[in-house]
Parts: structure tokens; C-alpha cells; sequence
């Protein structure tokens, strides 16, 4: 077990610059996750460290160990890859003990690891058949397996999931969670899923073209999200922003005036609202948005209000018993806690 | 929908009646001829002077490729598609006649009583002479004032003319042609009484023993000497004397001076007379007759000696000197035999000759092997055997076959299915026919020929003697270059190396090739499949030249890094790696393709995952890559190794078998019992027949290897 760490890593293909200096510590032991849209350059930072893809510059360490020019077999890393990457000629046996045998381990040795790995992703049963044999989740337990039976010094998984069905995706996140507190070794895990990442992660690291935005814990970058892109990346339904002025307390903008604890914003804003913290207002409520509604979607024990603020799309999630009386076409108006407003420089997209 | 089909039907049948049927020409008389240039051009005169003085019958004359023209005119005139009139080398008369294929002639008696003596064989004459062609000495007149009158001197001046840089004599000495001269001048004969081949004779060993002299021991005439090479050097001025034959001229620069002798006292040249001849199925002989003795008169000779520059078969005097040359060695000279064993004297000539200049055997050791070789080709055919115990298998197996059908589809309608799936046989019909035509018929006769042994026209029915011959090594021991079984291993180890040389070639190009780093990687996969795309011919006639050992490509670079010049084509294992050398550079591109392809098919991330899990370089492409193109590979080897099998061209355009036969593979081996050994079709079928078992169980091996590796 040992931890990672990034320290200004750059990463060109000839002059195009993919990452843009990226500082990131891993502790031993975490479940950190790399999450970010596509082509934002986090696979590139999990294949820099499988090592397979080069540094251009910085520094990464792994267990303490610089491994900028350490070949990926000697680094002692184990990667799921998103297709598993299943060598289609093998056994499933084969394939989880190949990385012991090219190290030329002890066959008896090596068995018992298989045997191991075998019992904890439930493939006893299906030992001696061919990849082509499994359905999606056996390929995919077998993929972890043969990462578990080298006992590597960190895991690396890159979208290991996004090939399964959603039933079963959610499946394999538990499993997955179960696994990380069973064996305690870090993982660096990349998804372009927030889902995954909020609940998978002790921490994440929200990437963004080429850029780390912003690392902390789930609860942290859900309250506190430091710009507009983690803010809206992060936490589902997306917030809703809404431009407008901040002054003494107070922000306002077409439709709406609501009163927020951060008094010493000033300026040029954007105003986040997460659709959860929107509930409707009664009437001598002065601190609102004024919205006309579009859409309904009733969920059952709550309802998806769909509507316009001043020219701008804002989503609400109330209860449906309350939303009940509400008609598409309806002038409503929308009461916010205080606590909750996020503020952002419209500019810098920076939170204040 | 039957409508256009019948339509299509009526169209195919009137087409094949109108391809079939062989338009009847009445009066014109159809001539085919082999000659290029200005023989072809006087041959055309001479015929439109015939044509205004003859327009009741006039004459056509056809030009056919020299390669092909003695093969087309054996299969044609027999079945009655050949010419009126047709003009050949006297050579093969013997052979004609045996098989019935030619008219009987009379020729105007004024003729060189060698050239009336070419063209009789037993009582009778078979064509009227026009031409006479003989070997003679060509000489540089500024190097040498006076054409030498005897062997001795001509050695002498050889010797005079030979520098580092120049020969004295250039000759193609390994052709038993040019030096037949010095062999029928020592009072050598190629039969003896009763037709006994006579090889092994003092004239024989005095023969090998000049050719021996002139280029092992005097070293004035250059190794490995080719006809380009002999022209290149007189061309250049680096070659003082030159023995070749009249078609010499054509291949002389205009400026090169040049001047003709007779070969120098003893030679008596072999005499080639080009003749007139009537094919049996002539389909007017007497107007082939009257016509052919009118187009051999004095009436056209002006044509034959301005236009053609051709040496007459009747005593005429010469203005130009070299025409006079030529004809004073007409006058020395001995006509070829025109029987048909003469054919078989040529290989163990020849390879009695190569043997004594690379210093492989003595002259005397030599001509006894020629005539043991000659003897051994022109063994008596096997006896007649009776069909029936054949045709009794054969009946067998009919019935076997068609009790099978009978079982096969009792009780199933089948005259209805077939009735209702007719559009569907329609539609199959043309491939059907197409492929009866091209595929079964052929393999068919060819089988059925191995039963037979042929020499001279005759056919007898041998039963299976071809394959007990064959198969016990019969007439020579199995050690033999003649041997089947000698010629399988040579196969096999000549298969085995190329297709190993092609495909880890191939393989490790296509790895190359792929890595996405390498620059201008589109500029060399075109570059690499280069040698695939010229004609495997010309690649094989520039490595034939490139491994020369005088002048060639390969020996220079040897000796650029200080190493022995190496003759390729005098031992077997050098001769054989000239061979796949060669065949190596055609074949790679093919298997480099192939591999390219199956790489696209395999996912990066494979190796990507064994790279991660600690595997090297080479226990990632001998566990990951290679397993995975196998399934992509094994069907392209089985191929390859078929097409190597039966590769002929390069055999016999680099090693020509040298030395001695030994780098013979079977289907180039099969080709000289048919082609250069009197025609001994059966037993070359029988040949095919044995290649064609040998693909079969190849293939049923491998193809049980790829059914077990599709299981992946």
C-alpha cells in the first residue's frame, strides 16, 4: 500500500498541452475519484500512473518513490480498464493469474492467490471458462479479480462500471465500496459519473479541461463547491444559476430579491440555487422568486417543477402534496434559505 | 422472370456455336512463323511478292511468340487446327513425324547437301530448307587484325586479350550449344550405331576439357557468362572474340565494330536449318506444296539474304562479309539430329559442362555422368499394361459413388426440389460450367495422363507404372537430384524456410509498423509491399543477376568488406539460399499485410493490461499478440506454403536447379520431364498427381490445427 502523489504534472502531445500542471496528493489507503467529463485529461492522469502514458514534466510519486521513468511492471500498480481488457484466449484462471506467472511466482502460490481472489469476487464456478463464455458482470468481476490477486500497491480503475447496465451498475458500487474497506488499499478511480463518484469516494477530484478544479470530500464540493463548473457538476438535479446583483445581504435579479448570510458579497453575480433547497412561498414571504411554471413532473413523493425566473430556466423539487394545486401555465413564487445561496464572481466564476 | 433467362440461355449456346465452329477458309493458305525482325520483315516481303503473283490462293502469314510456338503447333495441328504451311527448325522433325504430324516434301536437289540431309529423316524428306543458322566468331576488328584460323590461335589471342578489365573470349560456355562445335569437331556423335546415345567419348572429354581451360584454368572468358553479359562486354569493348549465333547482331550497338569468322579449325558448328514445312492436317496439301516450293526458290531468295540477312540453304555467293562468314561455316557445319532423343541430349550436356568449369568433376568423370543421365532419361518406356484392372476400380467406384446418391436421397423428392429451386441451378450454372471447364476436366486428364506413358506421340497405357517408378526411385538412386523423394526434401526445406523467413519477416515489420511514434510510417508500409506489386519474374531475372559471381551486386559487397567472392549457383546450400533469398523478398510484403491487419483487429488495451501486469516485451507479443493473430495467420501460411510449394518461377529463373538439378522443386522438375525430356507427359502428370497428394494431406493437417485454435 503507499500513497500517490502528483506534483505539478504536465502532460503534452507534441504542442497540444492536455494536463496543466496538476498538484494532488493520494493518502495511503484512500478511495479517491477522478471525475470529470470527457476529454477533461483524467484517464491521462490515471495512465500516467500505470505508467502508460509519459510524464512531460513535474514529478509523481508513488509510495514515496519518484516513478517518473519506472517501467509499469515495476511500479506495482494493478488497472481495471473500462472494455476489462480480457485476454480472450484464456481462462478465466489464466487470465487472473497471467501477472503472476510472467513474474514467474510459485505455482502453488499462485494458485491460492487465484483461489482467494476467486472466493471474494464470487468466480469459482467459472475458473476454467472463456471470456467469451461470461456475461457482462462476470468479465467485469473477473477484470477486478485479476487486479486483486497481484495485491498491488494501488488500484487503478478507469470507468469500470460504464459498460453495465444501471440495475447492475449500482450492484458493483456497493461490491466495489465493500471491496476498498475489505482489502484498505488506495484506489484511484476515474468515472465521468457523479454518481459514482459521490458515493464511491472518500475523496474526488473534479477535473476539468486539463485543470484539477477542486479536491475534497463528497459533502465538501456538494456544499461548498468552489466555481460554477463544480458547482454544477457536482450533485443532481444540476443547480440552477441565475445572474444578478449582490449588495448588503441581498441579491437580486429579474424575478427574484432574496435575502443570503454571505453580507460581504458585492457585485456582479451568479446566484446558485440547488433545485432541492426551492420550496414554495407563502405569501408575505418577501425574500422569493417570482416563476411561472412549464412543466410538472410528478415522482411520486415529490415533484420536478420546471420553470422560467426572469428569462432563465430553474428547476424545483418540492413535495408533491404541496405541488398539487399547481397548474403548467401557474405564476408561483419560490422562497430560498439564506444559508444556502451560493454566490459566484460572474467573471472569475470563482465562489465568494 | 424465365423470360430473360431463356433469353440469356439462347445467347450463351449461339455464342459457344459460333466459338466452336471453325470458320472454313477456302482458298487462303494460313502460315505461321516464329520470327521478330528483319527476318519477319523479309519472311512478309517475300509473301505480299507471292500474293500479287498468286491471287487465286494467296497467303497469310501469322506471327506466334517464340516461347509457345512449338507447343502450340504440337497441340494444334493434331486436331486439325493448324496451319497450311508453318516454318520451325529442323531439329524437331523426328518428333513430328513419329507422331504423324507432318507431310512428306520434296526438296529442290540444288540445296547444301547438309541442309537436304536435315530434313530427311528415315526415307523420306519433310520440308524444303530456307535458311541456314550456324554458331561463329565474332571479333573486335581494332583489337585484332586477323580472325584466328585454328583453335590454338584463337586461345593465343584470347590470351593476348585478356586483362584485369577485358576477356579475350567471351562466351555463354555453360551452353552445351556453343560448345558443340569443338565436341562434333573432334569427331564426337551424339548416336551411335542403332541409335545408342554416345556421350561418354574422347571428342566428349576433349570438349569439357577446352570449356574447362578456356574459363578454371586460362580464365580468359568470363564465369557464369549470360547472353546480356556476352553483348554487354563485346558492346563495351571489354570482350576481344565472342562465339554466338547470327540472332547476336540484333543485340549489338551501332556503333560497336564488329567482324565475323567461322569458328576457327577443328569446330564443326551444330547446323540449325529453318524449314518449310506441311502439317499432315494441311486442309489443301497440294496447294501447300505448290506453295511451299515456290516461296523456297531462288525467286525470293534476294529477299531472304538483302532484307533478312539470313545464310541460304544453297550454295550462293555473299557480299556482305558477314553473311559470307556465316555461310563458310554452314559449309563446316554438322546439322542437329533431327530424331527425337536428340531433345534428352541437352541436359546432361549441359550439366556435364557446368560440373567441369566449377571444378566439380573431371572431364572424363563428366561425360560419363552425361551419359548415364542420357541413358537414364531415355530409358524404354514401361511395358503396356492391361486397362482392365483400372477400369474394373474405376467401374467400382462409380457404382460405390452413385449407391451412396441412391442413399442419400431415398425417399426425398428430389427431381421436385430440384424442379422447384431451378431458377437457383440457373443462376449456379455458368460457375458450374465455368469451373468443369477450368478445374475438373483439366485435373481429369491429368490424372487420367499419369496412367499413360508418352514419348514421340505414342501414348501406351501404363497402369500405375509412373508411380511405382516415381515413388521407387526406380531408374537412379534415391540420393539422385532426379530422385522424387530427393526433390520432395528439397521442397519441404525450401517451403519450410520461406514461409518461416515470410512470416517473422512480415510479422516483425507489421509490429514495426505499427507503433503510432514512427514518422512517415505511411511512406514505408507503400515502400515495403513494393516488391510485391512488380512481377515476380523481374524481381527474380535482377537477384539471378544480383548474385552473378563475377559481376553481380551481392559478391561486390562481399568483397567491399574484405570477404571470398562467393559462386553462388555452384554448391547446393549456397544455390538454395540464393533461392529463398529471392523468394523472401517477394513473399514478406504478403504476410506483413496480413499480420497488419489482424493487429487492427486487436484492442491496445490488451497489451496495455499485460504491460501493467509486468509482462516484457517479448512475453507480451509471445502470450498476447501472437495467440491472437494466429487465427488471422494460420490460414495465410497454409497458403503461403502452397504457393511456395509450387513456385516455379523463381526456381527457375534464379538457380535454374543448379547445381546438377539438386535445387529442383517438384512442380520445376515435373515441367522438365514434360518439357525438356522428350515430353514424357505421363510421367509428369504422375508428378503432378504425386504434388497434388502431397497439398492434400498438408492441408487436411492444418486445417485440423485451424478448426482447433477457432475455438478461441
Amino acid at each position: 500500500m503507499a500513497n500517490v502523489e502528483f506534483k505539478g504534472v504536465v502532460k503534452r502531445y507534441g504542442d497540444v498541452e492536455v494536463i496543466h500542471g496538476a498538484d494532488l496528493s493520494i493518502a495511503d489507503g484512500e478511495f479517491l475519484v477522478l471525475v470529470g467529463p470527457s476529454g477533461c485529461g483524467k484517464s491521462t492522469l490515471l495512465r500516467m500512473v500505470a505508467g502508460l502514458e509519459s510524464v512531460t514534466e513535474g514529478e509523481l510519486r508513488i509510495g514515496g518513490q519518484r516513478v517518473n521513468d519506472v517501467h509499469p511492471r515495476d511500479r506495482d500498480v494493478a488497472m481495471v480498464f473500462q472494455s476489462y481488457a480480457l485476454y480472450p484466449h484464456m481462462t478465466v484462471r489464466d487470465n487472473m493469474s497471467f501477472g503472476l506467472r510472467v513474474r514467474k511466482m510459485p505455482a502453488a502460490e499462485i494458485d491460492q492467490r487465484v483461489a482467494e481472489a476467486a472466493e471474494l469476487m464470487e468466480l469459482g464456478p467459472l475458473l476454467e471458462r472463456l471470456p467469451k463464455q461470461l456475461s457482462g458482470g462476470q468479465r467485469q468481476r473477473v477484470a477486478m479479480g485479476r487486479a486483486i490477486v497481484r495485491r498491488p500497491q494501488v488500484f487503478l480503475f478507469d470507468e469500470p462500471l460504464s459498460n453495465l447496465d444501471a440495475a447492475l451498475r449500482a450492484r458493483m458500487r456497493v461490491e466495489l465500496k465493500k471491496l476498498h474497506a475489505e482489502l484498505g488499499t488506495t484506489m484511484i478511480y476515474v468515472t465521468h459519473d457523479q454518481v459514482e463518484a459521490m458515493t464511491l469516494a472518500d475523496r474526488i477530484a473534479v477535473t476539468h479541461e486539463g485543470l484539477l478544479q477542486q479536491v475534497g470530500t463528497p459533502a465538501e464540493l456538494y456544499d461548498t463547491p468552489a466555481n460554477v463548473f463544480v458547482a454544477g457538476f457536482i450533485g443532481a438535479p444540476q443547480m440552477n444559476f441565475l445572474p444578478g446583483q449582490a449588495a448588503d445581504g441581498q441579491v437580486s435579479g429579474k424575478g427574484f430579491a432574496l435575502k443570503t448570510d454571505r453580507g460581504t458579497a458585492s457585485g456582479e453575480v451568479t446566484v446558485g440555487i440547488r433545485p432541492h433547497d426551492l420550496s414554495l412561498a407563502d405569501e408575505e414571504q418577501a425574500s422569493v422568486l417570482k416563476a411561472a411554471v412549464d412543466v410538472i413532473e410528478p415522482l411520486g413523493w415529490e415533484s420536478h417543477l420546471h420553470c422560467t425566473v426572469g428569462g432563465e430556466k430553474v428547476l424545483a423539487q418540492v413535495e408533491a402534496a404541496e405541488a398539487r394545486s399547481i397548474r403548467p401555465g401557474d405564476a408561483i413564487r419560490l422562497m430560498v434559505g439564506p444559508d444556502v445561496i451560493h454566490l459566484f464572481d460572474r467573471k472569475t466564476e470563482l465562489a465568494l | 422472370m424465365r423470360t430473360p433467362l431463356t433469353i440469356a440461355w439462347i445467347g450463351v449456346t449461339l455464342a459457344a456455336w459460333a466459338f466452336l465452329a471453325t470458320p472454313a477458309a477456302a482458298e487462303e493458305l494460313v502460315l505461321w512463323h516464329a520470327y521478330t525482325g528483319a527476318e519477319r520483315e523479309a519472311l512478309e516481303q517475300a509473301v505480299e511478292r507471292y500474293n500479287t503473283r498468286n491471287p487465286g490462293a494467296p497467303i497469310v502469314p501469322t506471327a506466334l511468340p517464340y516461347g509457345c510456338y512449338t507447343n502450340k503447333l504440337r497441340s494444334a495441328i493434331p486436331r486439325g487446327n493448324g496451319p497450311d504451311l508453318f516454318i520451325s527448325g529442323h531439329d524437331q522433325i523426328g518428333g513430328w513425324v513419329d507422331a504423324g504430324l507432318l507431310h512428306p516434301m520434296e526438296p529442290d536437289p540444288q540445296l547444301l547437301p547438309q541442309a537436304l540431309q536435315a530434313v530427311q529423316y528415315g526415307e523420306q524428306s519433310w520440308g524444303c530448307p530456307l535458311a541456314c543458322k550456324v554458331a561463329a566468331l565474332y571479333y573486335n576488328p581494332q583489337l585484332i587484325d586477323a580472325p584466328p584460323a585454328t583453335r590454338d590461335e584463337m586461345m593465343a589471342l584470347a590470351r593476348q586479350h585478356t586483362t584485369g578489365e577485358t576477356f579475350g573470349l567471351a562466351y555463354e560456355a555453360s551452353n552445351f550449344y556453343y560448345n558443340a562445335g569443338w565436341f562434333l569437331g573432334a569427331g564426337g556423335e551424339f548416336f551411335g550405331d542403332e541409335g545408342a546415345i554416345t556421350l561418354d567419348t574422347p571428342a566428349m572429354v576433349e570438349m569439357l576439357s577446352f570449356a574447362r581451360d578456356v574459363v578454371y584454368t586460362e580464365r580468359v572468358c568470363p564465369e557464369e557468362a549470360t547472353s546480356v553479359l556476352v553483348a554487354q562486354l563485346f558492346n563495351e569493348g571489354r570482350a576481344a572474340m565472342v562465339i554466338n549465333g547470327p540472332w547476336f547482331l540484333s543485340q549489338l550497338d551501332q556503333d560497336t565494330p564488329r567482324a565475323v569468322a567461322p569458328l576457327p579449325a577443328p569446330a564443326k558448328p551444330l547446323l540449325t536449318v529453318e524449314t518449310l514445312f506441311i502439317p499432315a492436317t494441311a486442309s489443301d496439301p497440294g496447294a501447300s506444296l505448290a506453295a511451299a516450293a515456290a516461296l523456297a526458290g531462288p525467286d525470293y531468295d534476294d529477299l531472304r539474304v538483302e532484307v533478312g540477312q539470313q545464310v541460304l540453304a544453297r550454295p550462293a555467293d555473299y557480299r556482305d562479309p558477314v553473311l559470307a562468314a556465316f555461310a563458310a561455316g554452314v559449309a563446316e557445319a554438322v546439322a542437329t539430329p533431327s530424331r527425337p532423343q536428340m531433345s534428352l541430349m541437352w541436359e546432361p550436356s549441359q550439366i556435364a559442362i557446368r560440373k567441369v568449369l566449377r571444378g566439380a568433376a573431371t572431364p572424363e568423370e563428366a561425360a560419363e555422368f552425361a551419359q548415364r543421365r542420357a541413358e537414364i532419361l531415355n530409358r524404354p518406356l514401361p511395358p503396356q499394361a492391361s486397362p482392365w484392372p483400372t477400369l474394373v476400380v474405376l467401374g467400382l467406384l462409380c457404382l460405390a459413388g452413385a449407391v451412396w446418391a441412391v442413399r442419400r436421397t431415398r425417399g426425398k423428392k428430389v427431381g421436385a426440389q430440384m424442379w422447384q429451386a431451378r431458377s437457383a441451378y440457373a443462376y449456379l450454372a455458368p460457375a458450374v460450367v465455368a469451373m468443369l471447364l477450368l478445374v475438373v476436366l483439366p485435373f481429369v486428364t491429368g490424372s487420367a495422363l499419369s496412367l499413360f506413358a508418352h514419348r514421340a506421340g505414342e501414348y501406351r497405357f501404363v497402369g500405375l507404372a509412373n508411380f511405382w517408378s516415381i515413388l521407387t526411385s526406380q531408374d537412379y538412386a534415391i540420393t539422385d537430384p532426379l530422385s522424387f523423394w530427393f526433390t520432395l526434401g528439397v521442397t519441404t526445406l525450401w517451403t519450410a524456410l520461406n514461409v518461416f523467413f515470410h512470416v517473422s519477416i512480415g510479422m516483425a515489420l507489421a509490429l514495426l509498423l505499427r507503433d503510432p511514434w514512427m514518422k512517415l510510417r505511411g511512406i514505408y508500409r507503400v515502400l515495403l509491399i513494393v516488391p510485391w506489386a512488380v512481377p515476380n519474374y523481374i524481381t527474380a531475372l535482377i537477384w539471378k543477376g544480383m548474385f552473378n559471381k563475377q559481376f553481380g551486386a551481392i559478391n561486390g559487397l562481399l568483397e567491399l568488406l574484405g570477404l571470398e567472392p562467393v559462386a553462388w549457383f555452384s554448391g547446393f546450400w549456397t544455390a538454395l539460399a540464393a533461392n529463398v533469398c529471392t523468394n523472401t523478398w517477394l513473399g514478406f510484403p504478403f504476410m506483413m499485410v496480413v499480420t497488419l491487419g489482424a493487429l487492427q483487429s486487436i484492442p491496445r488495451d490488451l497489451e496495455e493490461a499485460a504491460e501493467v501486469d509486468g509482462a516484457s516485451r517479448w512475453q507480451r507479443f509471445r502470450h498476447v499478440t501472437l495467440p491472437l493473430l494466429r487465427p488471422a495467420l494460420l490460414p495465410a501460411v497454409v497458403l503461403g506454403t502452397v504457393w511456395t510449394f509450387n513456385m516455379f518461377n523463381i526456381i527457375y529463373l534464379v538457380s535454374g536447379g543448379e547445381p546438377d538439378g539438386a535445387t529442383e522443386i517438384l512442380i520445376s522438375e515435373a515441367y522438365r520431364w514434360a518439357f525438356t525430356r522428350e515430353a514424357q507427359y505421363g510421367y509428369a502428370a504422375a508428378y503432378a498427381v504425386m504434388i497434388f497428394g502431397v497439398l492434400v494431406m498438408y492441408t487436411q493437417v492444418t486445417d485440423r490445427l485451424t478448426r482447433r485454435y477457432k475455438e478461441v
